[in-house]
């Protein structure tokens, strides 16, 4: 497994390449399916256009907290391997942001993790995202759509 | 006793101390007391903290009167605070915990808005 923090872009064949080889040290032959996700930022916000954006982060807790996800994840559903990336500083329109990847013998639990880990992301991991356009910018607020994704993967554990 | 208080975001912002050593008295013994202690500190942490939170005060049912004027203090599970983005979330030695955990010599107590990731 593996939840890394960074400032800098990620290769997304070299994640699925590592989820695949950690996947098939563990299981060889009964990995048959991986399903990984990548958020990218988007150019506008409730209020209009925006450049960019900026994430702030707790250093050593949000590695913690990610790690502990991606575990979590791995022992919910029965993952041959999971692994989580997400950028912090400053990233701009299009740019690739977060990345999640989970390997299972099969496909309903990969597709499940991936979610999971999504939406357990945006609860738990102490990251914080400032939006900002030519001359202002402004702390994005908490979706209620994203605390009821997350509250409902709580309940059902 | 001294602990290390970190502040992240818009609590970082609005106090304007990122990380500092706090010297805690001995009647300071959970996170709640500490909360109290800060928002005596300056108005700004006052802002921050919130006008109405108050150690003995929070639980899961939440409580929603009186907090147009100030942010509310959560625990990891306040779920009716849901949506509530004035809230106010704390970790110590960076695990989420709540008012009642204790605190102790060293330790590294964080204040921040719930989180806005992914």
């Amino acid at each position: 497994m593996f939840a890394l923090i960074g400032d800098a872009d990620f290769d997304q064949q070299w994640l699925y390449n590592r989820l695949r080889q950690e996947s098939s040290q563990k299981a060889k032959g009964n990995v048959g399916a991986i399903v990984t996700f990548t958020g990218l930022v988007r150019d506008n916000n409730v209020d209009g256009n925006i450049l960019g954006i900026e994430l702030e982060h707790y250093p050593g807790m949000t590695e913690q907290a990610l790690t502990d996800l991606v575990q979590q994840a791995i022992t919910r559903f029965s993952l041959t391997s999971a692994g989580a990336v997400h950028r912090v500083g400053r990233l701009y329109n299009d740019e690739q942001i977060v990345w999640v990847g989970a390997a299972a013998p099969h496909r309903a639990a990969a597709f499940e993790a991936a979610n999971f880990l999504m939406d357990m992301l945006k609860q738990s991991v102490p990251l914080w995202k400032k939006e900002f356009t030519r001359d202002d910018s402004r702390w994005v607020d908490v979706k209620a759509s994203d605390d009821k994704a997350a509250m409902a993967w709580l309940r059902e554990k | 006793m001294n602990v290390t208080v970190k502040t992240f975001a818009q609590l970082r912002e609005i106090t304007q101390e990122g990380s500092f050593t706090l010297t805690l008295p001995d009647n300071i013994v959970t996170m709640g007391d500490v909360i109290t202690l800060l928002k005596s500190r300056s108005d700004k942490w006052a802002q921050a903290l919130g006008a109405n939170a108050d150690s003995e005060n929070t639980s899961e049912e939440g409580h929603e009167n009186g907090s147009e004027n100030g942010s509310k203090i959560v625990g990891k599970s306040a779920e009716t605070d849901a949506g509530n983005n004035s809230s106010v979330l704390m970790a110590r030695n960076q695990q989420l915990c709540d008012v009642n955990t204790h605190v102790e010599s060293g330790d590294e107590l964080a204040f921040f808005p719930p989180v806005t990731g992914g």
